[in-house]
């Protein structure tokens, strides 16, 4: 049975274990005597172990089968936490994480390193404690409601012992077992024929029985029911001191098992008198023919087999998104109320037309109007998902720095329930980790020099989210020493981005934005961290690409701050349509600030670039008629007609000829071939069908 | 295509010269309509048309080929070009005349060596009973490579 179908959900899934373990780990350093951060963690480890077994990832699941036993020890209070345990798990982690990520581009595992790291850990749990064997049975009761993953792991250990079992063997513990007055039972167990995890079924009956007994042998292998290379049953050997009939409730509590067959079993007579003989003398074919050749053979088979199962499910891994039951069910209501509205529209239709009709045909046009609003949003929300999900691995990452770089800091995040959209969510790890790592690197001073200047001891990294209107703003600030604006100045020159006559006329604000450019690094020495020159214009061009950007400020001595500003959706919009000339344009409203009507006569010039005073503040004129050269049209009238947009806290006037007013937008893109300037950010096709342009107000500025 | 070596092509007029575009990478003819124009872009792309919701820039290949403007009339058409899914390219041409299928024997590639820069635009030419025509090469038309002027 293939188990690629199941891969997105194991992806998934592993993400979040890793994420629940990274986070609980950090709690675990600061609180090592926190037994609710041990049970979490090690219920996430063994879950993962879990579904590492199911989808046939040794390496992983080998990995992670050490990690849990250390748990395991941990929990026990057998091994106690440090720092250098800490750094080891985390690798361990780092290590699964690589294994997932050649996961999802190749459905296999990998090569992957962190080949030390399983006998490292096993070191670490066998030096600590004489007896790790004993934890194992402790730990499946712990996991009632990981079916699967509890299933599995208890699976594994014992498959460990079973692989080390001869038949000979078998046939001893079924004597010594029926010496000491257990019995002996055969059992078959049907499952539900719909049922979709099999083996996880498989493995809650294996569960369920080794609380009460010992399972000697499987038919078929353990491993096959693992990997789900099973019909619907499978037989056991089972060596318990329960009754018959308490044992086969037990297997029938378990959900989608059709049917179980329960029956003694004698190893002297081979031959079987008892109920459901078949079953039994079955087992005991295959038990002689599995234990001799077969037992090699088929594994190794079965190892190419699966590989190649996973090379062909290669671009299998699709993105998905998690979605709150309650979205959907919205969604589900807007689109319940478009048929009534539709089917109001119909039979508006088929009665007769008049006057009368037209009020309540435009009453049906509104109630659509706001229908689609509402349709739209819950598609919108659908897409959303909180920035958590981004914000939740730095706190690992800032740990990893301090260490690195040897200094204190900490991470202060707020806002992780602020909201994106999920190709954003995507796309904006990287650009945070970078200005991340360069408040860590560059922006903090050393603990001595900071002691020096009177700071707190440890420097302090915010990382804040928060809704802006239609923007959704994201702050990296640090309470380090701020950008030494002198020194970037220099570099700039060094580095001819500007001449030293340029950069003596740069305000302190155009020379910081000098650090977005290519190229540009200010790191005396480039360390691993941060400072390859490839820094902040990655960043920039990332966030521009999202349709968004980001800005720059610093205070000497009292740190800097990296504000981004991302747009809230992406694919609609609400514009103000404005007319230019003949041409229709769109501009989005998030950036709009005001509308004014101005007379000629305040134009005034400063610099010979025209500008207006608006409530005490200069705000320079740009005329879109020129800038898009759109044919000139000769105006008569004393006043006209002035955007006020704001990017950050710049401000520019755009003169447009007519205003048309506000409309909800669908973006489409121009094409591929067009080779667009920035300035006009894509497209949008009107209720007539004619297209109107989207002004990239950021790009104006 | 019928066969392997028999290609469809739908030819066009363009000034005096007939030029044949492989049927298919056709997505569809149109008539003349509105144009919006973009502004800031490549001179020979005169703007975007709405094709049923999506927005397909347009480009003159009369000006591509350095040919006097469009003049646009009844007999005026826009070729949707699609030589890669979602990337669409409207031409503009004069006239579309018919479809013809060539097989190989009667393609003559371009003449090698040729400095002109519009031997890009061509993968052959034709010989039809009618006269020649000029085979596009779609590829080099529609991308945009500046320095093959320079």
């Amino acid at each position: 049975m293939d188990v690629s179908q199941y891969l997105e959900i194991f992806i998934e899934e592993t993400k979040e274990h890793l994420q629940t373990l990274n986070e609980q780990l950090l709690v675990l350093e600061k609180e090592p005597e926190n037994t609710n951060t041990i049970n979490e963690i090690f219920r996430a480890a063994h879950s993962l172990k879990g579904m590492a077994g199911t989808m046939g990832y040794k390496k992983m699941q080998r990995l992670t089968h050490e990690m849990e036993n250390v748990f395991s020890e941990i929990r026990n209070e057998k091994v106690r936490v440090n720092a250098e345990l800490i750094d080891i798990l985390f690798r361990g982690l780092d290590a699964i994480s690589n294994f997932l990520d050649n996961i999802i581009a190749t459905a296999d595992e990998g090569d992957g390193d962190g080949e030390d790291l399983p006998n490292l850990l096993s070191k670490y749990s066998n030096e600590n404690s004489k007896d790790n064997v004993p934890a194992a049975p402790v730990k499946s009761k712990e996991n009632h409601g990981m079916a699967a993953a509890a299933a599995v792991a208890a699976e594994t250990t014992k498959e460990k012992f079973k692989m080390m079992k001869i038949a000979d063997h078998e046939k001893k513990a079924i004597i010594k077992a029926a010496d000491e007055g257990k019995k002996i039972y055969g059992i078959t167990v049907y499952i539900r024929e719909s049922c979709i995890l099999k083996s996880a079924r498989a493995f809650l009956v294996f569960k369920a029985l080794e609380e009460h007994g010992d399972v000697i042998k499987a038919n078929p292998e353990v491993q096959d029911i693992e990997d789900e290379h099973f019909d619907f049953d499978f037989s056991i050997l089972y060596i318990s001191e329960e009754e018959q009939s308490r044992i086969k409730n037990l297997i029938m509590n378990i959900s989608e098992i059709d049917d179980v067959a329960v029956g003694s079993f004698e190893i002297d007579g081979m031959e079987d008198s008892e109920k459901d003989a078949e079953e039994e003398k079955e087992i005991v074919k295959e038990t002689a023919a599995k234990t001799t050749a077969v037992k090699t053979a088929p594994a190794a088979g079965k190892k190419g087999q699966a590989t190649a199962a996973a090379s062909a499910a290669k671009p299998i891994v699709n993105r998905s998104v998690r979605i709150d039951i309650e979205k959907l069910d919205n969604l589900m209501n807007s689109v319940s109320e478009l048929i009534i509205a539709k089917n109001g529209l119909v039979s508006l239709s088929t009665t007769d037309s008049g006057i009368a009709n037209q009020g309540s045909f435009n009453e049906q046009i509104e109630y659509l109007e706001r229908i689609t609003t509402e349709l739209h949003q819950s598609v919108m929300k659908v897409r959303m998902v909180p920035i958590e999900t981004v914000f939740n691995k730095f706190p690992r990452m800032i740990r990893d720095l301090s260490k690195k770089l040897g200094k204190d800091m900490e991470l202060i995040m707020s806002g992780e329930d602020t909201e994106l959209d999920r190709t954003v969510v995507d796309e904006i790890g990287d650009p945070l980790q970078h200005l991340l790592r360069n408040s860590a690197d560059h922006g903090l001073e050393k603990n001595s020099v900071r002691i020096a200047a009177g700071k707190p001891e440890i420097g302090s990294i915010y990382l804040n989210a928060f809704q802006e209107g239609n923007n959704v703003v994201i702050e990296v600030k640090d309470d380090g020493a701020g950008i030494d604006v002198e020194k970037i100045k220099k570099k700039a020159i060094e580095k001819n981005l500007v001449t030293d006559e340029q950069a003596e006329t740069l305000t302190d604000k155009e020379i910081i934005d000098l650090m977005f450019r290519p190229g540009f690094s200010t790191a005396d020495v480039v360390s691993d961290v941060s400072g390859r020159g490839v820094g902040l214009d990655v960043v920039k061009t990332k966030i521009e690409a999202l349709g968004g950007d980001v800005e720059a400020k610093t205070t000497q001595g009292q740190g800097s701050s990296f504000t981004i500003r991302l747009p809230l959706t992406l694919a609609i919009i609400q514009a103000l349509m404005v007319e230019l000339g003949t041409e229709k344009y769109a501009i989005p409203l998030g950036s709009i600030q005001t509308i004014e009507d101005v007379p000629f006569k305040d134009i005034k010039y400063v610099q010979t670039k025209p500008v207006i005073s608006l409530r005490g503040t200069v705000i320079p004129l740009i005329s879109l008629d020129d800038i898009l050269q759109v044919p000139k049209e000769d105006t008569k009238s004393e006043t006209f007609t002035v955007v006020i947009v704001r990017k950050g806290d710049k401000q520019a006037g755009l003169i447009v000829d007519n205003l048309i007013g506000q409309l909800e937008i669908v973006i489409k893109s121009i094409g591929k071939y067009i080779n667009n300037s920035k300035l006009i950010s894509g497209a949008t096709i009107l209720g007539d069908g004619e297209i109107a342009l989207i002004l990239d107000v950021n790009a104006l500025l | 295509m019928k066969e392997d070596n028999k290609r469809q092509y739908i030819v066009v007029n363009l000034g005096v010269e007939q030029y044949g575009i492989d049927i298919q990478y056709v997505d569809n003819i149109v008539r003349m309509q509105r144009i919006t124009r973009v502004p800031l872009v490549q001179p020979y792309f005169v703007g975007v048309i709405n094709i049923r919701g999506e927005i397909i820039p347009v480009m003159s290949l009369r000006i591509k080929f350095g040919l006097e403007p469009d003049k646009y009339t009844g007999t005026t058409r826009i070729l949707i070009i699609k030589i890669e899914p979602q990337a669409a390219i409207g031409i503009i041409v004069d006239e579309v005349k018919n479809v013809v299928v060539l097989d190989d024997e009667n393609i003559e590639k371009p003449l090698s060596g040729s400095n002109d820069e519009k031997s890009i635009y061509l993968s052959g030419v034709g010989k039809l009973e009618e006269g020649l025509v000029s085979l596009l090469n779609l590829q080099g038309v529609i991308v945009d490579k500046e320095n093959v002027t320079a």
